[in-house]
């Protein structure tokens, strides 16, 4: 820096304007040109690896550990985004295992057989069970491993709705720092392994068998979160051709923030519904493998968090602010609860139904963790009285009163006159002890259960020959298919370990 | 430089009601921040912008006056949460994620969260 800035800056800061903000954008960039050839003869390789990794998130930073672990030198990383970890780095990541430390401290029988099960269940059996059950008995293995690769977690099981017995670990500090991050040390400070970010995936280069050969990426990829579909649109970045010998790991996660490909796939989701996935989960990786001769399975099925657990609906009434009235009994399941909530959003101008509460509902919430964070982060909010409540959440009053009226009757007589809701199990449980509460029932795209199809070994299957495609793999949220309709919960995280283990051990074999 | 401007940093959470930061016209219809008005003042786009000026700034600009991700990370540490150092990441989220210089910005927090960063320059 030359002494003439140095000092006008000094004087500057001097004024006392110095602020914490250092802003700068990614300016405006000249359009890059895309490469054209399909003819893999002509392309001029940049570098050479073993094996590339696509993505930074749990699957992928397990996929690259463990190639490295089974003898994988030149093994890389890449991820488009300026952050590392993808979704997996703002996920609770609640790990459910069987036959955990835990567990057998605790005297619990469990069984890869049973996790499966409840698994198929939830899903209505619509899952490839040999896939789910190749997840589940890999938990077993797995957990001791990232242990030893410094994941933490909490010495306790959660007991989670859907699971026959308790299973559930959960990281010290959520996934991001108990988790993502020791295993991001481990990789590249006790490996030395390489990650790149802002470097894109394109598209795959195969060779006249269909066998991957490399791929092509554009580093210094920019990406922007104001493109309606950054996959398209966005120009910046500068392409290479990566060649690859043993073989492509696709980790690269849902596309539950890709709101035109939702829209050709859940019409009824619109974009009014917000997300909880990173910013990045579009669904340009995913053309890309279709593009490639991939596979797809269940790419219709998606899920839904809300921002309390779906069993804590149930102690409150859920209202539509237009009518003050009740749509559906709020102990459905996440589903069809969610579904019910798009459908009301249609005729009510897409504003959100609310969860009302009094003192004697929040008491009983089996997740007060949760609930906490939902009190102080003022998505729920408290109130004196009901009149104040509908005041200050615009929701119909005269409605609201009846509704009320109508529910904590049914509440003493342990029945649902409207919707069935089974009212004796909730203890007469009812929204008449002040002071109340209200939280927006807000159904969060969360995870999409579809992908494309992978064997046990978490090879990627051609939709013509129904055969592993030589040198492609995938693990984690992008492969469809282990879970069926409904996803379990606490069943994302075992599946982004087991197969991400599962890959990197086998594309190291290749 | 680095050391007085974290402490200049510091005494402007105590001190100072001045909002820098905010975005005007700089050259043309081009916006920029009036915390860096002496770079514009002086046509100044090579230290943040040290390839091509029609190319993205890089965060080592950023670093070379403000200091690292570290040094950042703990001149905040008495904020609730700390934007520079979140659970999720760490001190590992470059800075143009959040701060943008000629255009409105947006904090990765707040994709998820719904934080109060008074501070902030939008």
């Amino acid at each position: 820096m030359n002494e003439k800035i140095k000092q006008s800056r000094r004087a500057f800061l001097k004024g006392g304007l110095a602020l914490s903000a250092v802003g700068l954008a990614p300016a405006v960039l000249a359009p890059a040109v895309q490469a054209k050839s399909d003819d893999n003869s002509a392309i001029v390789w940049d570098e050479t690896f073993e094996v590339v990794v696509v993505g930074s998130g749990l699957a992928g930073t397990c996929a690259a550990i463990r190639a490295k672990e089974n003898g994988a030198k030149n093994t890389i990383i890449i991820e488009k985004m300026p952050v590392l970890g993808g979704t997996s780095a703002i996920s609770g990541l609640n790990f459910s295992v069987v036959n955990s430390h835990l567990q057998t401290a605790q005297g619990i029988k469990d069984s890869a057989a049973l996790f499966a099960e409840d698994i198929s269940k939830a899903g209505g059996y619509q899952n490839h069970r040999d896939l789910t059950l190749k997840m589940a008995d890999t938990t077993t293995r797995v957990l001791p491993w990232a242990i030893e690769r410094g994941c933490r977690f909490h010495d306790k099981l959660k007991s989670l709705g859907g699971h026959s017995v308790p299973r559930t670990l959960y990281p010290v500090n959520g996934g991001g720092k108990g988790i993502l991050r020791p295993l991001r040390r481990f990789y590249t400070q006790d490996l030395q392994g390489e990650i790149r970010r802002r470097v894109k995936f394109d598209k795959l280069h195969l060779n006249a068998q269909g066998e991957v050969m490399g791929i092509q990426v554009r580093e210094q990829y920019f990406f922007d979160p104001n493109l309606g579909n950054d996959d398209r649109e966005n120009t910046t970045g500068t392409i290479k051709h990566y060649r690859v010998t043993k073989g492509v790991v696709m980790a690269v996660g849902g596309y539950s923030r890709d709101v035109e490909f939702r829209a050709m796939e859940f019409p009824n989701i619109r974009d009014y519904i917000p997300t909880t996935t990173h910013r990045g989960a579009t669904a340009g990786a995913l053309k890309t493998l279709v593009a490639a001769g991939a596979q797809t399975v269940h790419l219709s099925l998606m899920r839904f968090a809300f921002d309390i657990p779906t069993e804590d609906l149930q102690w409150g009434a859920l209202v539509d602010p237009k009518t003050g009235q009740r749509f559906i009994s709020e102990k459905n399941n996440r589903q069809v609860v969610a579904e019910a909530i798009c459908n009301i959003m249609d005729r009510n101008e897409g504003r959100f139904p609310l969860n009302i509460y009094d003192q004697d509902g929040i008491d009983n919430f089996h997740d007060k963790q949760r609930l906490h964070l939902a009190l102080e982060e003022g998505m729920m909010v408290k109130y004196d009285s009901i009149e104040a409540l509908a005041n200050g959440e615009g929701i119909d009053l005269t409605g609201l009163n009846a509704t009320l009226k109508r529910y904590n009757e049914d509440a003493l007589a342990g029945k649902d006159s409207q919707f069935g809701k089974d009212m004796a199990a909730l203890k007469q449980v009812s929204v008449k002890r002040a002071p109340f509460y209200a939280i927006k029932a807000r159904p969060k795209f969360n995870y999409t259960q579809g992908g494309v199809l992978i064997n046990e070994n978490a090879q990627v299957i051609n939709r013509d020959t129904a055969q592993p495609i030589k040198g492609l793999y995938a693990c984690g949220e992008a492969t469809g298919g282990l879970f069926g309709r409904i996803r379990l919960t606490a069943c994302s995280c075992p599946d982004a370990f087991a197969f991400g283990v599962i890959a990197g051990e086998q594309v190291a074999k290749a | 430089m680095k050391t007085l401007i974290l402490s200049l940093l510091a005494l402007s959470f105590v001190a100072s009601p001045l909002h820098a930061g905010e975005l005007y016209k700089v050259m043309g219809k081009r916006e920029g921040r009036s915390n860096h008005s002496f770079m514009y003042d002086e046509k100044d786009c090579k230290t943040c912008h040290q390839g091509s000026p029609r190319g993205p700034a890089t965060e080592a600009a950023c670093i070379d006056c403000h200091g690292s991700y570290d040094e950042i990370a703990s001149s905040t540490q008495n904020q609730t949460p700390n934007p520079h150092d979140a659970p999720h990441w760490g001190a590992d989220v470059p800075c143009t994620v959040c701060h943008s210089e000629h255009q409105p910005a947006k904090v990765l927090c707040n994709d998820c969260h719904q934080f109060a960063f008074p501070n902030f320059s939008k």
